[in-house]
């Protein structure tokens, strides 16, 4: 109960806006043991959430990026042979070469094992990865427990880790993957939800700034034939490059200029469709 | 228990696998959920791994709890299908030629 108590609380308290569905699910999720999947446009805050629960729960966050080269040892330890060669071969370090346990190093799903604490484990960006590599991780993820094959040694989860994972969705996930996840999906936020976020990461933002700042983004967001539409994460750093720019002035957004257009949209097509939209349109 | 609701959305299309349905009544079993809310929301992060079965979780739900009617799909929803399926079709271009019985090349724009 204290989890849920503190998950409420920080929906206000810090940089993450929360919205109560979620939060059911995040906590269902930590009640059952169950990694939670998290799916949405790239920039709606999936990766934030990891970063936010941990700080909520006061838990240490171990962040694994998901490389598409990756293997699933490598997430889960390493056995670093080349520093004990050198180790024999000049013999100045502390560690004992005989021993083979001194050269095994834990990857970020080994370090969220051994740790003594409950930790929050975010797999970032899973559908990088092969299906191989993901099928072998949630194994690993349900069992809370692997093999040391140097050492003949099993290491075992501690305390069993939250797990979020996020995917952006470009290739689908296998249905074994699935059926040991919860799911969620976040869905773009509208103007209110986003209203909400933008005063959380702008406390004292004048509500004209913010009204046609929002205004502007949501028009921009329906252009035709965009490929990246921009998402929070790019409103919120457009806003802060307005803020910052002292010549910068409510009332041209009103009038329709659109200063530092390159800041939401980053693709050089996208940017080139926009910039003629808005001087044409004037939008 | 919801089996019914378990198999309506199975009937309408939805891949909920058995071993979901027994993680939902585990939930239920702990006392996580204590409204429709509450199950509703549940149920769908449990049951549901996929956005594009959002919209049918609804209409499965509103019949199941609320009596709504559980329409056909309509023109519109039809085309949506239709689209869905040949974006998974031409996801594996040589499974198609395959089933198809004729040379990836030409199944290639």
């Amino acid at each position: 109960m204290a989890e849920k108590n503190s998950l409420l609380k920080f929906t206000g308290a810090t940089k993450y806006v929360l919205d109560e569905e979620l939060a059911k699910i995040v906590n269902i999720s930590m009640e059952l043991e169950m990694p939670l999947l998290l799916k949405g446009e790239p920039g709606t805050g999936k990766t934030m959430l990891a970063h936010a629960i941990a700080e909520a729960l006061d838990m240490r966050l171990i962040v694994l990026n998901v490389k598409s080269s990756m293997k699933l040892v490598d997430a889960l330890y390493q056995y670093d042979t080349l520093t004990r060669l050198n180790d024999s071969r000049f013999g100045d370090s502390k560690r004992d070469v005989s021993n083979i346990e001194d050269y095994i190093r834990m990857g970020k799903i080994g370090q969220a094992f051994v740790s003594d604490e409950r930790v929050v484990l975010l797999i970032d960006e899973i559908d990088k990865a092969d299906t191989d590599f993901q099928d072998d991780m949630l194994d690993v993820l349900d069992q809370m427990e692997f093999d040391i094959i140097e050492i003949d040694k099993t290491i075992r989860a501690k305390h069993r880790p939250v797990i979020i994972i996020t995917s952006n969705a470009k290739k689908d996930l296998s249905d074994p993957f699935l059926g040991r996840c919860n799911f969620h999906h976040i869905a773009f936020p509208d103007p209110d939800m986003m209203r909400k976020i933008v005063s959380v990461h702008f406390p004292d933002i004048s509500r004209d700034l913010m009204e046609s700042a929002i205004k502007t983004f949501y028009s921009l967001r329906e252009l035709r034939g965009i490929e990246k539409k921009p998402a929070t994460r790019e409103l919120i750093n457009w806003i802060r490059a307005l803020r910052a720019d002292p010549d910068f002035q409510v009332k041209d957004l009103v009038k329709g200029e659109v200063p530092y257009l390159g800041v939401l949209f980053k693709k050089s097509q996208d940017y080139v469709i926009a910039r003629q939209a808005v001087s044409r349109y004037r939008i | 228990m919801f089996v019914n609701f378990f198999y309506t959305l199975r009937q309408v299309g939805i891949p909920v696998s058995p071993t979901s349905f027994l993680t939902l009544q585990k939930a239920l079993s702990k006392g996580l959920i204590n409204s429709i809310d509450d199950f509703y929301t549940a149920a769908r992060a449990i049951l549901v791994k996929s956005e594009r079965y959002f919209d049918l979780y609804d209409q499965v739900f509103a019949h199941y709890f609320e009596g709504a009617e559980l329409k056909q799909p309509d023109a519109v929803e039809l085309t949506e299908i239709a689209k869905a399926m040949l974006e998974e079709w031409l996801k594996n271009p040589k499974e198609l030629a395959d089933a198809l019985g004729i040379d990836e090349a030409k199944v290639n724009p």
